[in-house]
């Protein structure tokens, strides 16, 4: 037999407020036919939760200022024809801009903008009459890049003009408007990246966009490919082996300056020694991951969707990241066929310099990975996540994201797992790429 | 409604409740005003369709992890069912507010700043804004049984207290002598 029910139950408590399944309810409300004890608790309860709605209600609500509202009501998307998520908008300067007092800069959709300064005439570029003869129209629709070059006369700017995009050209906007307004020098396709410098001893390619007082501003900026082939910027040729070539990685744009502070002490990490190596890898390896099926161990993430894991926006903003629930969570991506492997590229969250903990990556052909499962990468050295202890160091995250040798294995699925980071309990994901040779 | 106008709806809602329960957080009211606004900016690149339904569960969500988010970024972080977080005072509300409360209300709110930070969470969840169980599991990452357990502890505590003071809850004073 039952003991009869205390009124220091809580299922007391969850009937006064109402939080009872009715399939719990007739149990408790046998209880309060027979004790009055209980119905005096319920009473009791709902006397002191009364007090406090009354009390919190009328604390003070305060409001969004209208400037703040304002800044809410500007981020609202414009409609768009099709559902899916523009890749690219907002893109890096949305980070940087604010910080360096770029109020201006807007609507440029470009994947890399270098700002150099040109102490020597431009002499190497074409004129003005050469670009005329040879107009944006002119390009093949084909071109993968385009490339636009601009100088601004006016001394000290530190602004950056809204520029928009279209296709291979990139206006400069407004083109007259004001005696600071650069004018568009050159509109020219070129297949990869191209670094334009105009003076030898002047450095090559600074780190991040910098704006500097200088009495001329050039701005290049590369136009991120119309197809999927991305643009060579490995760090260095290491020497070519038989068949094997560097991987072309198309990288983010770094999302904050400098390198970390030292590791905390609980971490295997090392901080960052400067750019990654060139991975060799067989001609031909693209990334096979690109817009296929993802799945989660985390069936409603918090903000936004599993499709941002595949859908080719590494920016670290926050409309490119999926943020999935805190413990131990899993993303898995389908190739859709068993594909030899040979990189896994994975992007957290690489706004902070922080340290994803228990980073597992595992192939298989088994949609559950239950048969036949390789692990590639194991940080989670005290087996907290219970797949083994893992002998790999943690890593800090950067806009290189982490590069995980998959050694030509021939798998269909990829499953990453993480438990958190040092920054925050929860598991984002902005974007994950597995190069490889497609099924034949 | 498009979607500036479901928008300018949630913030006119919802705004004031989470930059209340953010400054509990995180013990500011601009630091809590930059959470809520990144909030919302998140709220306009989600579907619309995917969190209708869960709009309040959703925000508080947000709202909740980008400040505790903030508060771990700045080093100011400690568990909150640390023993020490139990006499952490709350806000200090207004001279108006404080003259309209009845005794029982201000006594019960006096009472729920002496409880442990996760019980004064839930219950203003419940109390203030108004989030069933489910939902404030959802928002807290704990089970529903935590939650419950949580908000029942912490009235029974109120009880005990208000009792001492006015002779409010012979039920359970009964039961816990």
């Amino acid at each position: 037999m039952k003991s009869p029910m205390t009124p220091d139950d809580p299922r007391l408590t969850a009937y006064a407020l109402g939080e009872l399944s009715p399939s719990e309810r007739p149990e408790i409300e046998a209880a309060l036919r027979d004790s009055a004890e209980c119905r005096a608790a319920v009473s009791e309860i709902r006397q002191v939760a009364e007090s406090l709605q009354v009390g919190l209600g009328a604390e003070p609500c305060p409001q969004l200022s209208p400037e703040r509202k304002e800044s809410v009501l500007r981020a609202v998307p414009a409609p768009e024809p099709s559902a899916h998520r523009s890749p690219s908008t907002p893109g890096w300067w949305m980070l940087w801009g604010p910080r360096l007092g770029w109020g201006a800069a807007g609507a440029a959709v470009a994947s890399l903008v270098w700002l150099l300064q040109p102490s020597a005439p431009l002499a190497h570029l074409p004129s003005q009459q050469e670009q005329t003869a040879q107009p944006a129209e002119t390009v093949p629709p084909a071109a993968t890049t385009g490339l636009a070059l601009a100088t601004s006369q006016e001394p000290a700017t530190n602004a950056v003009v809204p520029m928009t995009v279209q296709s291979n050209s990139i206006a400069v906007a407004p083109p007259t408007a004001s005696p600071s307004a650069p004018s568009v020098l050159v509109v020219k396709s070129a297949p990869a990246v191209v670094i334009v410098r105009t003076n030898l001893s002047a450095p090559a390619m600074p780190s991040t966009p910098v704006v500097e007082r200088a009495p001329e501003v050039l701005v290049v900026a590369v136009l991120p490919p119309e197809t999927n082939p991305p643009p060579a910027v490995a760090p260095a040729d290491p020497p070519a082996l038989a068949g094997l070539v560097p991987l072309a990685l198309n990288l983010p744009a770094p999302a904050f300056k400098g390198t970390p502070t030292d590791p905390p002490p609980d971490t295997t990490a090392e901080k960052p020694k400067g750019p990654r190596p060139a991975f060799l890898a067989p001609t031909g390896c693209i990334n096979l991951a690109a817009k296929k099926k993802v799945t989660s161990s985390d069936k409603a993430p918090i903000t936004g969707s599993l499709d941002l894991v595949t859908d080719g926006n590494k920016e670290a903003t926050d409309v490119s990241t999926v943020e999935l629930h805190r413990r131990t969570q899993w993303v898995q991506i389908d190739l859709e066929g068993k594909c030899s492997l040979y990189a896994i590229l994975i992007w957290h969250n690489h706004n902070t310099p922080c340290i994803y903990r228990d980073v597992i990556v595992q192939v298989s052909d088994d949609p559950d990975f239950i048969q036949e499962v390789t692990t590639l990468f194991n940080s989670d050295n005290d087996n907290s996540s219970g797949l083994g202890i893992g002998t790999d160091r943690e890593y800090f995250e950067t806009n290189e994201g982490k590069l995980v040798d998959a050694k030509g294995l021939q798998a269909r699925f990829v499953r990453c797992y993480s438990k958190g980071s040092t920054d925050s309990a929860l598991n984002v994901y902005t974007e994950i790429e597995v190069f490889g040779l497609p099924q034949r | 409604m498009g979607q500036t106008e479901w928008v300018r709806a949630a913030v006119e809602q919802y705004a004031g409740p989470l930059t209340r329960y953010a400054a509990t957080i995180l013990g500011s009211s601009d630091q809590a005003q930059d959470v809520v606004q990144d909030t919302f900016i998140r709220l306009c690149a989600e579907e619309r369709a995917r969190v209708e339904d869960r709009l309040a569960e959703w925000l508080f969500t947000v709202c909740r992890n980008r400040a505790l988010d903030l508060v771990r970024k700045e080093g100011r972080m400690r568990p909150w069912n640390d023993e020490e977080m139990a006499n952490q005072p709350s806000n200090e509300p207004s001279p108006a507010a404080l003259a309209e409360r009845h005794e029982t209300t201000e006594a019960a709110l006096d009472a729920l700043a002496t409880l442990p930070r996760n019980q004064q969470e839930v219950v203003r969840l419940k109390f203030q804004n108004g989030l069933s169980y489910e939902e404030i599991s959802h928002v807290t990452h704990l089970t529903v049984g935590n939650v419950g357990f949580l908000i029942h502890t912490a009235l029974k505590a109120l009880r005990k207290q208000l009792e001492r003071q006015n002779g409010f809850a012979p039920t359970l004073e009964r039961r816990l002598s």
